[in-house]
C-alpha cells in the first residue's frame, strides 16, 4: 500500500514536471519533476511519502535504459566509419572534463 | 513480453557477472545490451525490439523524478563544499558539453554525432530525455555515455591524483560529472564520502547540462 501511495506521489511529480516543461520549455518533463521533487522534500515534505517507490525506481534504473542501448544496432555503420573520432572525442573529452572537474577540489 | 523478459534476463546476467568481478569494462548495462545486439541481430528486428521493451523504457522518466529524493537524501554531504562543489561540477558539464563535439567535428565525424557526444557525460536516465531536445537521438547517445562511464572510470583516480586531487570528496564530484553511475561506482571505493559527492554530482551536473545546452550549443553551431 506504502509503495502504491510513494509511486502515485512520484507520478504527481512527474505530471508536475511535465505540465513545467509545457510551459516553460528548456529541461524535459522528467528533469522538471527532479527538480520538484528535491526542492518538495527540502521543504519538509516526509520522505516516507515518495521513499518505497523512489528507492525501488533508483535501484532498477540501470535496467529501463538497457533498451535504448540496443537501439546503437541502426548506428553501427556510422560508428564503424568513424570509430577513430568517436575513441578521440570520447577519450580527450572525458580527460577535459574531469580536469576541469577536478581543478576546483586541488590540494 | 517475450523482448521485456529476455532483457530482464540478459540484465539480472550482467549484474551477477559484475558483482563477481566489478570492473569498469563489466558494467551491467554495457554486457547485456552487448548480449541483446547478438540476440536481436538485425536491423529490422530493432523495431519489434524497442515496441516490445516500451514499457520498461517509459519507466525511465519516474527514475529521474526519483533522482529528486537521491538528491535530497544526499545533499548534505556537499553542505561544507557547496561552492567549490557546483563549481566543479559547472565547469566540468560546460567543457563536457563544448569541447567533445567540438573535437569529433576537427576529426571529421558527422553531426549526429557531434550532437550525441555533446551529451557522453549525462547520466543516460537524463541523456535519454535531454538529447532528443538538441536533435540528438538517445539510441546513439547512450552508447556513447557508457563508454564515456567505462573510461572515465578507468582513467579517473589516476588522472586526478595527477593532477593534484587527493581528497576522496573531490575525486568523486569530478568522477560522477565525468562519468555518472560508472565513475560514481569507482568513486565508491575512495570512501562513503566520494560515494556520496558522485552520486551528486551525477544528478547536479544531468541538470546543469539540460540548463547549459540551450545557451552554449547554438554558439558552436548545434543550437
Amino acid at each position: 500500500m506504502r509503495l502504491v501511495l510513494s509511486a502515485a506521489a512520484i507520478g504527481g511529480f512527474w505530471l508536475l514536471g511535465e505540465g513545467l516543461a509545457r510551459v516553460l520549455g528548456l529541461l524535459p518533463g522528467s528533469l522538471w519533476g527532479m527538480v520538484l521533487l528535491f526542492l518538495a522534500l527540502r521543504l519538509g515534505l516526509p520522505e516516507g511519502w515518495v521513499a518505497p517507490a523512489a528507492g525501488l525506481l533508483l535501484r532498477w534504473m540501470a535496467l529501463f535504459f538497457v533498451p535504448v542501448g540496443v537501439g546503437v544496432l541502426a548506428y553501427g555503420p556510422v560508428l564503424i566509419a568513424h570509430a577513430g573520432a568517436v575513441a578521440a572525442a570520447v577519450g580527450l573529452g572525458t580527460l577535459l572534463t574531469l580536469a576541469a572537474a577536478g581543478l576546483v577540489g586541488r590540494g | 513480453m517475450g523482448w521485456t523478459l529476455l532483457t530482464l534476463a540478459a540484465y539480472l546476467t550482467a549484474r551477477a557477472v559484475y558483482r563477481r568481478w566489478p570492473r569498469p569494462w563489466t558494467n551491467p548495462v554495457a554486457l547485456a545490451v552487448a548480449v541483446l545486439l547478438v540476440a536481436v541481430g538485425r536491423t529490422d528486428a530493432l523495431a519489434d525490439y524497442q515496441a516490445g521493451t516500451r514499457v520498461l523504457v517509459w519507466l525511465l522518466k519516474p527514475a529521474v523524478v526519483a533522482l529528486g529524493y537521491a538528491l535530497h537524501r544526499e545533499v548534505r554531504t556537499v553542505a561544507r563544499h557547496a561552492g567549490r562543489f557546483l563549481a566543479g561540477v559547472g565547469l566540468g558539464s560546460a567543457t563536457s558539453l563544448v569541447a567533445t563535439p567540438l573535437l569529433a567535428r576537427a576529426l571529421g565525424a558527422p553531426e549526429a554525432l557531434q550532437r550525441a557526444l555533446a551529451f557522453k557525460s549525462v547520466t543516460s536516465g537524463i541523456a535519454v530525455d535531454l538529447a532528443p531536445l538538441h536533435g540528438a537521438d538517445p539510441a546513439l547517445t547512450v552508447p556513447l555515455v557508457i563508454l564515456t562511464g567505462i573510461l572515465g572510470a578507468a582513467l579517473g583516480v589516476p588522472v586526478l591524483r595527477a593532477l593534484g586531487v587527493r581528497r576522496p570528496f573531490f575525486l568523486g564530484a569530478a568522477l560522477g560529472t565525468a562519468s555518472h553511475g560508472i565513475g560514481t561506482a569507482r568513486a565508491a571505493e575512495e570512501g562513503p564520502e566520494a560515494l556520496a559527492a558522485g552520486g551528486l554530482a551525477m544528478a547536479v551536473s544531468g541538470l546543469i547540462t539540460g540548463l547549459l545546452a540551450p545557451l552554449l550549443l547554438p554558439p558552436i553551431g548545434l543550437g
